[in-house]
């Protein structure tokens, strides 16, 4: 009886090992061997970029990148767009899976499983960037010989990856602040980084793509879904734009600036119909057009269960809402916006407006009652004739939808912003939104001719919902943690309070603060 | 006393170091995040008394007794390579209902594989209070101000005990309740045969265990019913709780932690051995035996003895009768 209680005890928790497994690898590829090659390089670059779009080394599930959570919940934009969009007015999520509940009531702790998938996403990106961008620095280039062409090709990947870092570094400033710092210099291996304050992160971040900025190709002149000229303005707008929340210091005419150089570019157009932005054939003309920077996904050979597939299955619920239309094999039931932002929408004439409320009370009474709240149709796995894609996941699963990260819309609204905090002309900021406005409405009836900030604020959330934006605008605004302006559940109230303003930013992950010493947590958690 | 006694008491303390956990890895040096390394230590330590005795020993008449009396109690000592006064420890036991929930863990100081729980509020009537649900089912509009809204309806605040005071209901409002492992075990076997006649069974027992009714907390609410599309059954617990609603805390509550104590007959046979037959070119033998004949416990589950202490997806234990024919040529 003893014993056997003690065997089970072991068995259950903890396995040994002996020596064994002091084994040498006994395979042929090692990063040595892979760098030898500059045609590599393309490969190594291609696991960069999927770091934003899948979860691990097999597709669906099955090899996570990180652990501690959920595989599919872990996905880059899956996560992000969680960390910036339940929190809000925008969103609610019904799922009593571990960490949401929190995000939807603003109760988050530092050991919150999606801060702390996050974090570790955001890591795990940045170390893949540095790896890459280590091995192909100039002194290694030489060190292996290679000739000018393909040291060129591959100087032109570094700065792709310096540009994939930074998108990581500004969602880390953005949403956790002062944060572990890491770059090239930093081999892997053991060591405690050092914490960088925020303002000096941000000056790290503008210093890197301004210095890569004009090594980029052109607009639009690389690969569809890698990292362009226009990719890195957009970042550079995003991040002087939030100036004044990173450093004290507002920045709104250089947000208007790089805005202005994406629109004068030449190479983006508007997409002809708002909702062709995101369905599964977005990678094509006319929406196309409009996306600078998007995180690609394909049903066969990109699968994850986030990215395009949370999109589509997570905003729709088979009760109210029939799964063809959207070309998946079914709901999840899980994602609504709350009645503070289904009020701002035009029911009128707006074709933006991509609420579906058939079936469901406006208000969210009860944030684990799918018909409380209208779910957005926004996302779909169906073409622009409404047809499923020629290479569609047989099972119904995956999709072929792209996450248009950064669009220009977005720019448009930027200048508008930065016009209408007196940093930019305000004639030329109404000329680019009423082209949205036309867009959404499809006349001219609908012009604007002045707009104060707090309607671009409005204005983006009719333009950018649902779309990992609405937290850092909130943010920026001073209305995330205002009781000025509250929704259903804000502060774990049904009506919606105020809560303190240390909520602004998430906590370090808990466990990396005892991890590294180096590490102070945000003030208040 | 002619040998007819035998007994033996042990005492033992086991320590066992450089187990197998998960540790996280500083962010920002590696290709992960958590990594599996040698740091966790853990002590076992009990008493173990056993007796037979031989009651009766003559040629047509036999009866033997066992017993058996284990206490074990173990102990997580070492988790981290850093002690970390902040770290409730790893959570461990994912459960059915949301995705990733775990009900137990190791921490320093607690056995293995600890409940980890929300502490539930109980109202004036001694129902567990249900956050979500309607304040007063018969009066919807509870506040009287003409609309029912979730204001009208319980908080997790209201459900739940804010063991921090700090006003909200979150992860660090839980708490380790009790665990899986019992103190102690009991076990009684006996044998006994007059002339061609035998019989046996057995008794064990273990007390102090606690078991998760996962059955209770994924499905005994109204709002598990429908489920996107199709509904599922409703659970019976559901008539003592009358639970609309469910959240986290409500599947991590303390509420469905039960007591698993129990008492279980294994085994229970007779034989009657006929000897040999048919002059003497064959010999018969003829029994009955029962296993699993009974178990008595106050678990509400359908059994006490769960693996691990999450019900959720037991195969039930049958209760086999079987009749046995011996014959030998």
């Amino acid at each position: 009886m003893r014993s056997l209680a003690i065997c089970m005890t072991f068995a259950m928790l903890f396995t040994t090992c002996t020596k064994d497994l002091d084994l040498e690898p006994a395979y042929g590829l090692n990063s040595a061997s892979v760098y030898e090659d500059p045609g590599n390089y393309i490969n190594v670059l291609a696991k960069v970029y999927a770091g934003l779009a899948v979860s691990g080394n097999q597709g669906p599930a099955g090899s996570p990148d990180i652990a501690g959570i959920d595989e599919g919940f872990s996905q880059y934009t899956r996560v992000m767009w969680n960390l910036q969009e339940i929190c809000t007015d925008e969103a609610v999520c019904g799922w009593n899976d571990v960490g949401i509940p929190e995000l939807n009531t603003m109760e988050w702790t530092a050991s919150n499983s999606f801060v702390k998938a996050g974090y570790s996403r955001i890591y795990f990106q940045i170390t893949l960037c540095n790896e890459f961008i280590r091995e192909s620095s100039d002194s290694k280039l030489d060190e292996r010989g290679f000739s000018d062409s393909d040291k060129n090709r591959i100087r032109m990947m570094n700065r792709e990856a310096r540009f994939l870092r930074a998108l990581s570094y500004w969602h880390a400033i953005d949403l956790f602040g002062n944060v572990p710092f890491v770059t090239e210099e930093d081999a892997v291996g053991a060591f405690l980084p050092e914490q960088i304050d925020r303002a000096s992160l941000f000056n790290y971040i503008e210093s890197e793509l301004l210095a890569i900025e004009g090594g980029m190709s052109a607009p639009k002149s690389n690969d569809y879904g890698r990292a362009d000229q226009g990719a890195a303005w957009m970042l550079l707008a995003k991040l002087y734009l939030n100036s004044q929340v990173y450093t004290g210091v507002a920045r709104y005419a250089q947000a208007a600036e790089y805005a202005q150089r994406i629109i004068n570019s030449g190479a983006y157009a508007l997409s002809t119909e708002y909702r062709f932005l995101f369905l599964a054939d977005n990678d094509e003309a006319p929406a196309v057009n409009e996306i600078i920077f998007p995180v690609r996904f394909d049903a066969m050979n990109t699968q994850t269960w986030g990215g395009g597939t949370f999109f589509v299955h997570a905003f729709l619920g088979n009760d109210t809402q029939d799964p063809v239309e959207f070309g998946v094999n079914g709901g999840w039931a899980g994602y609504r916006t709350k009645q503070a932002f289904s009020s701002k929408m035009d029911t009128v004439g707006d074709t933006r407006n991509t609420l579906h409320t058939e079936g469901h009370q406006q208000l969210v009474e009860q944030i684990g009652v799918w018909t409380n709240g209208f779910p957005n149709s926004k996302y779909r796995n169906v073409t622009k004739t409404g047809d499923l894609p020629a290479d569609a996941d047989p099972s119904g699963n995956h999709v072929n939808t792209d996450f248009p990260m950064f669009r220009l819309a977005d720019a448009y609204l930027i200048y508008a912003e930065a016009a209408a905090r007196g940093s930019a002309d305000m004639g030329t900021a109404m000329g680019y939104v009423n082209d949205l406005r036309q867009r959404a409405y499809g006349d001219n009836a609908h012009k604007v001719s002045s707009m104060t900030p707090l309607e671009v604020l409005d204005e983006r959330a009719r333009e950018l919902h649902w779309e990992g934006h609405r937290r850092t605008d909130l943010v920026r605004f001073g209305l995330f943690t205002s009781g000025d302006y509250v929704w259903e559940y804000k502060g774990n109230s049904p009506t919606g309070v105020g809560v303190p303003d240390y909520i602004n930013l998430y906590p370090l992950s808990a466990d990396d603060v005892v991890a590294n010493p180096n590490l102070v947590q945000n003030t208040g958690y | 006393m002619n040998d007819r006694i035998y007994g033996s008491i042990d005492y033992y303390r086991k320590n066992t170091d450089d187990l197998l956990a998960v540790v996280d890895v500083v962010a920002g040096t590696n290709f992960t995040n958590e990594i599996l390394t040698n740091v966790g230590s853990m002590t076992n330590e009990g008493l173990e008394i056993e007796l037979s005795y031989i009651a009766i020993d003559k040629k047509d008449m036999d009866w033997r007794v066992g017993m058996n009396f284990t206490t074990n109690r173990n102990e997580v000592t070492k988790l981290t390579q850093v002690e970390d006064p902040n770290s409730p420890g790893i959570l461990v036991g994912g459960i059915s209902g949301g995705i990733g929930n775990n009900v137990q863990i190791h921490a320093v100081g607690h056995p293995t594989f600890s409940f980890y729980v929300y502490e539930q509020q109980y109202d004036a009537s001694g129902s567990p209070i249900n956050a979500g649900a309607l304040r007063d089912r018969e009066n919807p509009d509870f506040n009287g101000d003409g609309v029912v809204n979730a204001l009208d309806r319980y908080s997790s605040l209201d459900a739940f005990v804010d063991r921090n005071n700090d006003g909200v209901i979150n992860e660090d409002d839980r708490y380790i309740y009790e665990k899986p492992e019992p103190d102690f075990f009991m076990g009684f076997s006996t044998d006994f045969s007059y002339k061609r006649w035998s019989t046996a069974f057995n008794l064990r027992a273990e007390f102090d265990r606690y078991t998760y009714n996962n059955v209770n907390s994924q499905r005994g609410n109204f709002q598990s019913v429908p489920t996107n599309g199709s509904s599922t059954n409703l659970n019976s617990n559901f008539l003592e709780t009358g639970f609309t609603n469910t959240s986290v805390e409500q599947f991590l509550s303390d509420y469905y932690i039960e007591k698993a104590d129990f008492l279980r007959m294994d085994y229970f046979n007779v034989n009657y051995n006929f000897g040999k037959i048919l002059n003497e070119t064959m010999s018969l033998s003829m029994g009955v035996n029962v296993n699993n004949v009974f178990v008595l416990s106050d678990y509400s589950g359908i059994d006490p003895e769960v693996v691990g202490g999450i019900d959720n997806s037991i195969f039930p234990r049958p209760r086999i009768y079987s009749i046995n024919l011996n014959v030998t040529l």
